[in-house]
C-alpha cells in the first residue's frame, strides 16, 4: 500500500519540521511544506495531497480561509485542523470551512498519526474536549429545532426518507418504492423543504435524530 | 497516584457487569463503586455518594427520557451509554438529552472503555467517528445558515 501524502502548512519552520519528523517516522510522506495559507493552497492543488496539516494562524491567508477554497475546489484533499486555538469560534469555523480533524498542538506523537490515519479513512476527529463543545452547540441547536418545529412529512415522504437513510440513490428509491425517479427527486426537495435542510446527509441525521429511522432497518 | 473516579455500572446482564467489573479492576484511577440491573438501585448509588461516571445500558436507563431525568437529577455524574450497533438514533437521542459518550456493546474491547470513561471524566465526550461526523455536517449547517443571513 502506498503511504499517506500530506502537505504540512504551518508558519513556524521548527514546527514543520517537528511534524515532518513525525510523520516519516510513522511511515506518512510528507510532500511538501507550506509557510502561509497561500502557499498552501498553490502546494494543494500543485501536489494533491491526501492530507493537509493545516495551521489556523498563518500570514497572509488564514488556515480557515485557505480550508474554505482548497475543500471548495479540491474535494478529495482532506484537512486537519492542527492549532492552539480552543476556542468554540475557531473550531466551528473550521469545520464550517470543511474540514474533518480539529486537533491542538498538544496531541503527542502516536496521536497524531493515528489521527492522520483516521481521517485518511473517511472519519472525523476532533479532540474530545472540542467535541463537547460540538456537543454542546448540538444539544442547543436541537432545542431550537423542536421549538421552531417542523412540518409533519406525509406517508410518500416518509418513506423515501427511510430508503435515503440507509444510503439508497434516487433510482433504487425509485425502484423499491415503485415510482419514478421525478417523483423521488419532488419528495425529497419537499422534505429538505419541510425539515430545513438542504442534502441527504443532513436529512438523515435529523431523521434518526428524532427516532424515525435506524442504520439497520430492513 | 491520580484521583480514582468513582463510577457505578447498569445492565440487566449479569455476565456482562461482570466483564466490564473485571476489566476496570486493576485501573488504578477508577474505582466500581457498584454495579446493579436496576435503575433504582444505581440511583440509590448516586444519590448516596458522589459517583462521577454512570456507565449505563440505554434501555436499562430507561432511553433518552431516562437519560434526560437522571442528567437533571445528577448534575454532577455523566453517563456513559453502552448500546448495541443498530441503536443509532437512540444514541443520537441520549447524547442530545444529556449523555457524554456511547459504546457499542459488540465490539467493546478493554481499553477503550477506559479511554472513554478517562475521556469523559475530564470534561470531553467520547463519540464514535461516525457519530463526530454527523454532528460536524449538522453543527456546519447550522452555522452556515446563521451566518448566510437567511432566517
Amino acid at each position: 500500500m502506498s503511504p499517506i501524502r500530506v502537505l504540512i502548512a504551518d508558519d513556524h519552520r521548527l514546527f514543520r519540521q517537528g511534524l515532518r519528523y513525525v510523520c516519516q517516522a510513522g511511515g506518512i510522506e510528507v510532500v511538501g511544506e507550506a509557510a502561509d495559507g497561500w502557499e498552501a493552497v498553490r502546494l494543494a492543488r500543485q501536489l494533491r495531497p491526501d492530507i493537509i496539516l493545516m495551521d489556523i494562524r498563518m500570514p497572509g491567508l488564514d488556515g480557515v480561509e485557505a480550508t474554505r477554497l482548497i475543500t471548495a475546489n479540491l474535494p478529495g484533499v482532506r484537512i486537519i485542523i492542527l492549532t492552539m486555538y480552543r476556542q468554540d469560534q475557531y473550531v466551528f469555523e473550521a469545520i464550517k470551512a470543511g474540514a474533518q480533524g480539529y486537533l491542538l498542538k498538544d496531541i503527542d506523537e502516536k496521536e497524531l498519526v493515528e489521527a492522520i490515519h483516521a481521517v485518511h479513512r473517511g472519519d472525523a476527529l476532533i479532540n474530545p474536549t472540542l467535541a463537547a463543545r460540538l456537543l454542546e452547540e448540538f444539544r442547543r441547536m436541537s432545542q431550537g429545532e423542536t421549538l421552531e418545529g417542523t412540518e409533519e412529512l406525509t406517508e410518500g415522504e416518509m418513506q423515501v426518507l427511510r430508503l435515503v437513510a440507509q444510503g439508497a440513490d434516487n433510482r433504487t428509491v425509485a425502484e423499491r418504492l415503485a415510482i419514478s425517479e421525478r417523483t423521488v427527486a419532488n419528495r425529497l426537495s419537499e422534505i429538505y423543504r419541510k425539515l430545513h435542510v438542504n442534502n441527504r446527509v443532513q436529512a438523515t441525521l435529523i431523521a434518526l435524530r428524532r427516532g424515525w429511522v435506524s442504520l439497520e432497518e430492513e | 497516584m491520580p484521583e480514582s473516579i468513582p463510577l457505578v455500572i447498569l445492565d440487566p446482564d449479569a455476565e456482562f457487569r461482570g466483564r466490564l467489573r473485571a476489566w476496570l479492576e486493576g485501573i488504578e484511577d477508577i474505582a466500581v463503586v457498584g454495579e446493579t440491573q436496576d435503575r433504582e438501585e444505581a440511583q440509590k448509588l448516586m444519590a448516596s455518594r458522589r459517583i462521577r461516571i454512570l456507565v449505563a445500558d440505554l434501555d436499562a436507563l430507561g432511553g433518552a427520557e431516562g437519560v434526560a431525568y437522571l442528567a437533571t437529577r445528577f448534575p454532577e455524574t455523566r453517563m456513559l451509554v453502552l448500546h448495541r450497533g443498530e441503536e443509532q438514533a437512540g444514541v443520537v437521542e441520549a447524547l442530545q438529552r444529556g449523555a457524554w459518550g456511547h459504546l457499542a456493546k459488540e465490539t467493546l474491547r478493554p481499553e477503550e472503555v477506559v479511554e472513554a470513561i478517562r475521556t469523559v471524566a475530564r470534561g470531553g465526550a467520547y463519540l464514535s467517528p461516525t457519530l463526530t461526523g454527523w454532528m460536524v455536517e449538522a453543527v456546519a449547517r447550522r452555522l452556515r445558515e446563521r451566518r448566510g443571513g437567511r432566517k
